[in-house]
């Protein structure tokens, strides 16, 4: 009917629907449709409270993820910073690196007044891989009074000796070498020996006597026999000690780490001695090579 | 089963709106999720499923709140009835029609409530309600407008190749 005369009836279908409205409208405000309004209600409220489980859920999720924005935004915020205040703090620690290393070498300067150092930095390996191990290249040539045979220290021991010198660089014959012999003592003990260099960079001491006492973490030290080292330089810790037929052997683990040098004290003070006149008649001595 | 399926919604959309609104309050504005559903389904449906539609909503909207049971119903009524004469007398209703609907509907459902609460003893300062609830809430409906009507053709659509 409604659908057939829609202008006639409509407004009479309003006014029904309003009337039904305001009927229940005021049975409901005096409440005579309290116990329909519950029981109706009841769907509605569990849907109500499923909805409201979603919405918490939905909600901390969001919050979760504003969270995780925020977050992101923070950690790209400090990515940022860290950015910015990387090189300033590799600059610092370069800094406190060659204050700790320069402090170092001031502390084994000072403990031979006696001395004169000239401190160098280390400006290269050997360009051949094959010979990492066996020098370096300092910053210090003929100019700063660097000569050839001058030992070269730093403020953990013994490092090398100069084997060439130019103008205004030098080359650093490491006691890594396999070329390499240094005259040694066993601190403790006193007994002789020679440190010798190996191909792969580790030093062995040998040529101690059988009798003679040698240990484990016993500190090894320049001799000066042969006067191409002062002596008492320390050279590095006797480890793995070992007997052979005629000697004793031990490994020697230096302190320093002949890989990462950056300065290194040349002892210009120190005048090598020149034993070549004695050599037709020489007998080897333990460590007398170097 | 076109109706049954468009009162299933409002039904949903009521019971949305009294779970998921509150999360999304600016002010005290949220969206008349009963109100745009049954003016956005009346736009092209027949006269009584809009009236079913005002019914179901409004009575499920009342059953959720304190007011009392028909009080949302009568602004919906309103809303869907005048929509059928303006439709009759425009062949159609366009976006314009639609934006004064939706802004006339939320007036008229927010101050009749105003009123029927006020009938019942439940005084609310009508200047304050609103700037602090009314014009955040019809910001909310026209947002949800266009959205709101694609998402109820694509629902009739499917109601309707599904028949």
């Amino acid at each position: 009917m409604i659908q057939r005369n829609p202008r006639a009836r409509r407004g009479i279908f309003l006014l029904i629907t309003l009337f039904v409205c305001l009927v229940l409208f005021i049975i409901s405000a005096i409440g005579l449709l309290a116990p329909i309004e519950g029981l109706a209600g009841t769907p509605l409220n569990a849907l109500s409270g499923l909805f409201n489980r979603i919405a918490l859920a939905l909600t901390g999720g969001v919050s979760d993820l504003a969270e995780i924005q925020e977050l992101r935004q923070r950690n790209a915020d400090l990515e940022e910073a860290l950015a910015r205040l990387q090189p300033q703090l590799v600059e610092a620690l370069e800094i406190q690196s060659d204050y700790e290393r320069l402090a170092d070498l001031i502390d084994y300067t000072e403990r031979f007044p006696d001395q004169q150092f000239i401190a160098a930095d280390v400006i290269g390996g050997d360009a051949n891989n094959l010979l990492r191990s066996t020098t370096i290249i300092i910053n210090r040539g003929a100019r700063d009074g660097i000569a050839v045979r001058m030992p070269v220290v730093t403020g953990q021991g013994l490092v090398g000796r100069i084997t060439r010198v130019s103008a205004d660089a030098a080359q650093v014959l490491l006691i890594t070498s396999s070329e390499s012999r240094v005259s040694a003592r066993v601190q403790v003990s006193r007994a002789e020996g020679s440190v010798i260099g190996n191909v792969d960079g580790s030093l062995t001491l040998g040529f101690v006597p059988l009798n003679a006492g040698l240990a484990d973490n016993d500190i090894i030290i320049t001799s000066g026999l042969g006067g191409n080292f002062p002596a008492d330089i320390v050279i590095g810790q006797a480890i793995n000690v070992r007997q052979t037929e005629l000697a004793q052997e031990a490994d020697v683990r230096s302190l320093i780490n002949f890989d990462i040098l950056e300065v290194v004290l040349v002892i210009t003070s120190f005048q090598p001695v020149d034993l070549s006149v004695f050599e037709d008649n020489a007998t080897p001595v333990p460590g007398a090579g170097n | 089963m076109r109706p049954v399926i468009a009162a299933i919604f409002i039904i949903l959309a009521a019971v949305a709106q009294a779970t998921f609104n509150p999360q999304i309050r600016v002010l005290g504005g949220e969206p008349d999720l009963v109100l745009m559903f049954t003016l956005l389904w009346a736009t092209r449906a027949e006269l009584q499923e809009g009236v079913l539609l005002a019914f179901v909503g409004g009575i499920s909207l009342d059953l959720m709140s304190a007011a009392p049971l028909g009080l949302t119903v009568i602004p919906l009524l309103l809303v869907v009835f005048g929509l059928d004469y303006v439709r009759e007398q425009l062949f159609g209703v366009g976006i314009v029609t639609l934006l004064i609907f939706v802004i006339g509907g939320t007036l008229a459902l927010k101050l009749i409530s105003l009123f029927g609460l006020a009938l019942v003893g439940i005084g609310l300062a009508p200047v304050q309600s609103f700037t602090y609830t009314i014009l955040p809430t019809l910001v909310y409906n026209l947002v949800i407008l266009l959205p709101g009507y694609g998402f109820v053709r694509w629902v009739q659509g499917r109601v309707k190749s599904n028949e």
